[in-house]
């Protein structure tokens, strides 16, 4: 499974990276620049079921940058917040608890996301999506 | 473009930017195994340094002040180079749950728990180290390293491009 988002500075994303990587929620990986959609709909041949998997494989591709986002807002946030004239480290610490706890959830939606998507999909067919 | 904080001081040519690069050598380093073409973001984060090391050579104003930011700056350098190491070894594992169709809600858990006592060690370290510095700065020199931590933003926003 790759991840599109650690690969090279200068790329689309590089400056999205960098927060990411630091902060970034970590499960999202649709990979290999395709549709994770596009992907599930040709693992799955059962039509109803193909039907199903691929609109939830849809709906982890539509999550896919809602946590970079964040983190982009987040860290301009955060500078103005240090820059104040009452900054000190209640105020750091606070600040970064704020990414911390919503890059969690983040994760638990992303792992939803995928739960959604496995119950979908057997295990063949999820090897075929990932592998 | 992001409002930029009112600057109120002068003393600005070095002091300035030791916050600024403890920002991109995070980010620098956490991507270490990336490449670019000719250039890789090892080779920025160096490149980075030394141009850090250079400005410290210049630094605050008074030799004192600009010691103690140094000794700050190694150590959250040293800081952010574990932690991206670290939550690169977490990434990987994470990534392998997740692509592993028999994964567990416990095995999810267990990991999540591990991200977030990471992250959290990591906040600690910067809270500490960052308190320190907004101490050793002048309220301008610290007024102006975040403007620059904002124009580097900028800066990465149009290489992005």
């Amino acid at each position: 499974m790759k991840d599109e988002r650690s690969n090279s500075v200068g790329s689309p994303t590089s400056f999205h990276q960098v927060l990411i990587i630091l902060f970034g929620a970590l499960f999202f990986s649709p990979g290999g620049g395709e549709p994770l959609a596009e992907r599930v709909k040709d693992a799955v041949s059962d039509s109803a079921r193909q039907e199903r998997a691929v609109g939830a494989a849809e709906a982890i591709d539509a999550a896919v940058g809602e946590d970079i986002d964040f983190v982009i807002k987040w860290h301009e946030e955060f500078y103005r917040a240090i820059g104040g004239a009452d900054a000190d480290e209640a105020l750091v610490r606070g600040k970064i608890d704020e990414v911390i706890d919503r890059l969690a959830e983040f994760e638990q939606q992303q792992l939803n996301l995928r739960g959604d998507l496995r119950d979908q999909l057997e295990s063949s067919e999820w090897a075929e999506v990932f592998d | 473009m992001t409002p930029r904080p009112e600057v109120t001081g002068s003393s600005v040519l070095s002091s300035r930017r030791i916050f600024l690069h403890l920002g991109i050598m995070a980010g620098l380093i956490a991507v270490a195994c990336s490449s670019h073409k000719s250039r890789t973001l090892e080779d920025v984060a160096l490149e980075s340094s030394g141009r850090f090391a250079v400005v410290l050579g210049e630094v605050v104003g008074d030799p004192e002040r600009s010691a103690r930011a140094g000794e700050i700056f190694a150590a959250y350098r040293e800081q952010q180079q574990r932690f991206a190491a670290d939550m690169g070894a977490l990434k990987a594992e994470a990534l392998d749950l997740y692509g592993n169709y028999g994964t567990t809600d416990e095995d999810f858990e267990a990991m999540a728990a591990r991200l977030r006592g990471r992250r959290e060690v990591f906040r600690d370290e910067i809270a500490s180290g960052l308190a320190e510095l907004i101490e050793v700065l002048e309220p301008d020199e610290w007024n102006e390293t975040v403007n620059l931590m904002l124009d580097e933003e900028d800066r990465w926003r149009e290489l992005a491009r």
